[in-house]
């Protein structure tokens, strides 16, 4: 691997070089909160401790996304292909946990046949990542077995070590990109490996008994008829909050906007609404918001990674920190280690 | 103020042991700092879970509906009372199987506020003063002046819990909130003034924030319709043209904001929770204040009078 430094200094100044020549995305505060935006001003970066609140999904699954347009002439029907921005975008201070993400997303619609536009998308985007400053109140990437430094998925990676970061050059695009504005980086990097990894220690450090993954894929199937899901879904709002602003939720809907003329829209969709299942017969195979929860925990837990061997949560902890009635993910799997048996 | 939590924890575990309910509806901490939780007890010996502290912010009434028939006791807080009370008559709830108990508040704290001053402290309540909370912050004991933590929506308190039942309980505990003399519609006569350019970017920049997670809708008492016009009936790829649709495009989310603040509008209680639970802190009290307001002004009219039913009502529903 490659390495570079850059000062806090040079940072803004090497994005606003950027954006003479990409899209350039990166969180920023609105209304104190901390969101995605396209960046117009690069000195409004939010760097702070708060992940985004919505994840960085929306750049590569939208949450309303044009799959084709239509129109009608007479009795015939013209269909024309969506177009996408073809503009190259980079998404700068991806968390490891987005990074990670991507991981879960990627099994899904890069498998065989492809989805053509998240496939588009994802190869006009470099990511740049960078190591988290803080250990926020939801967080368990831990127990995924990464930590708030790890770089893994980045293109470039910048880790912030008192006024400087260090820069990991991790694939031949983030090489490519560093060569080209080489004027901002610095190759002298003595002693920035070792403060990266003190700082990952000091990191780890802050994580009070984070959830314990053993056990609980095996475990989960003996408790699928337990009351714990019902009494659960009790507090549950059934809204589609937790689900919205995980970075691996992928599920969507299809349907037609326009009569005459209009277009073919993928819209997310979730599991807790009561009609994700419904089918046209009326039937509901889960008609209940415990099934529905039961399937979200499920789908997390354990469905993704038997499906495509990848995790199909990353600890970012969005859905404990955003759930209006504290569902804590976290909490289930403690629960599902004590009350369930392995095997049948 | 732990005296109060161990009142409700007895007035619970005697409720339960003696079968006068079959749940009872109250708060308990959840896993983060500062953030409390609805709870939920069947047994006597559940109940060691429940608190009541300035942190109980969640509305339980709408939970209510999920055990129709059931006896059921929930705690409420007096701002409440209006959304519990609409319930009842939209959905023509059984009221002699409910017990109301009406916690004794003297004003909730706002968390983000709390959480910047004690970034992941406990903080456990000692005294309502009147004008402040006394805490316990680790060893040490700090005053929180309401005046700076309130919760917004307690800025207008309507500070009176009338029409209770016999059976219902207001648990004792010296508890008060001095009057703030706020005008509770000071933010929508801020919004009026501005001109119609300002208003639009206004509303334009925050609804494009919305993801359609309808936490909103799924939290508001007023929201109670057994099919919502928002769900579709049937799956999106047999819907041909969808006039309702769930894109998140500006038209959409407009579509469904006025249209649900036209729903509830003359039935919301304000009690806030839309507001709540929003994820991305859209402010959608503003426009149900705006209703509220714009009914306030016509003459004779009360909020409530826009949705007034017969209890004899053969389809009550
Ligand atoms: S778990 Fe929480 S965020 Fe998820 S649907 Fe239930 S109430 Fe909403
Ligand atoms: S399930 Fe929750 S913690 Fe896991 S990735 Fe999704 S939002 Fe993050
Ligand atoms: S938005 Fe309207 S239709 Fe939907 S639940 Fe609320 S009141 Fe009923
Ligand atoms: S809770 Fe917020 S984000 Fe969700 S639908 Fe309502 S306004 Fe939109």
């Amino acid at each position: 691997m490659d390495y570079r430094v850059i000062t806090q200094e040079k940072l803004p100044l090497f994005l606003s070089a950027l954006r003479q020549s990409f899209l350039l995305a990166a969180p920023v505060e609105e209304e104190g909160e901390v969101y995605f935006r396209l960046l117009e001003d690069p000195s409004q970066v939010y760097l702070g401790p708060r992940p985004s609140r919505v994840p960085p999904k929306i750049f590569f699954f939208p949450p309303t996304e044009p799959l084709l347009r239509y129109r009608r002439e007479g009795e015939k029907w013209e269909v024309f292909s969506a177009e996408q921005d073809p503009r190259p975008l980079i998404l700068f201070g991806l968390r490891p946990c987005d990074l990670q993400s991507l991981k879960a997303l990627d099994a899904v619609f890069l498998a065989s046949p492809p989805d053509p536009y998240y496939a588009a998308r994802r190869e006009n985007t470099l990511l740049l990542g960078i190591s988290c400053p803080e250990v926020g109140p939801g967080c368990f990437c831990v127990t995924y077995g990464y930590s708030p430094t790890t770089s893994e998925g980045a293109d470039l990676h910048f880790t912030l070590l008192g006024k400087f970061y260090l820069v990991e050059v991790l694939t031949p695009r983030g090489k490519k990109l560093v060569q080209d504005y080489a004027s901002f980086f610095a190759g002298e990097t003595a002693g920035a490996l070792e403060a990266k990894q003190s700082k990952e220690a000091s990191l780890l450090a802050k994580f009070v008994a984070p959830p314990q993954l053993t056990g609980v894929k095996e475990k989960l199937p003996s408790l699928y008829h337990d009351p714990y899901w019902e009494e659960l879904a009790w507090r549950c709002l059934g809204c589609g909050i937790c689900t919205f602003l995980c970075p691996t939720c992928h599920c969507f809907d299809i349907f037609d906007r326009g009569e005459e003329e209009g277009e073919r829209l993928r819209c997310w969709d979730t599991c807790l609404f009561k009609e994700f299942t419904l089918h046209t017969s009326g039937h509901n195979p889960r008609a209940s918001l415990s099934a529905r929860l039961r399937n979200r925990f499920y789908h997390k837990l354990l469905y993704h990674y038997e499906r495509y061997g990848v995790e199909g949560c990353v600890g970012c902890g969005r859905c404990v920190v955003f759930c209006p009635v504290n569902i804590d993910i976290r909490e289930v799997m403690v629960e599902v280690r004590r009350r369930g048996s392995s095997g049948f | 103020m732990r005296g109060l939590t161990e009142a409700l924890r007895e007035l619970a575990y005697r409720l339960l042991r003696e079968g006068e309910v079959e749940l009872f509806l109250g708060y308990s901490w959840g896993t983060l700092p500062l953030v409390v939780r609805p709870c939920f007890a069947t047994r006597p010996e559940q109940v060691e879970a429940f608190i009541f502290n300035p942190l109980c912010l969640p509305n339980l009434v709408k939970y209510l509906l999920r055990f129709e028939g059931r006896r059921v006791a929930v705690v409420v807080k007096k701002c409440e009372l209006p959304s519990f009370r609409q319930l009842l008559a939209d959905r023509n709830l059984e009221r002699k199987k409910i017990r109301l108990v009406v916690a004794p508040c003297g004003g909730l704290l706002d968390p983000a506020k709390l959480q910047k001053e004690f970034s992941g402290q406990p903080l456990e309540f000692i005294a309502d003063r009147g004008k402040e909370y006394v805490v316990r912050v680790g060893e040490e004991e700090k005053v929180l002046a309401k005046q700076l933590y309130l919760y917004p929506r307690c800025f207008s308190c309507p500070q009176k819990d009338e029409d209770l039942e016999p059976e219902d309980i207001r648990l004792e505990f010296s508890t008060s909130l001095p009057s703030l003399e706020v005008d509770p519609y000071a933010g929508v006569s801020y919004l009026e003034e501005r001109p119609a350019e300002e208003r639009r970017e206004f509303w334009d920049r925050v609804f494009k924030r919305c993801i359609r997670c309808y936490a909103c809708r799924e939290v508001c008492p007023a929201c109670s319709c057994h099919e919502c016009c928002f769900d579709p009936p049937l799956p999106g790829w047999q819907r041909t043209v969808d006039w309702m649709s769930k894109a998140h495009w500006l038209p959409e989310i407009y579509q469904y904001h006025l249209t649900r603040a036209l729903h509830v509008a003359g039935r919301c209680g304000e009690c806030g929770e839309c507001e709540r639970v929003c994820p991305v802190k859209i402010p959608l009290m503003l426009l149900v204040k705006k209703l509220a307001k714009e009914i306030q002004s016509l003459p004779g009219v009360e909020p409530g009078i826009l949705a007034s039913y017969s209890p004899d009502d053969p389809e009550p529903h």
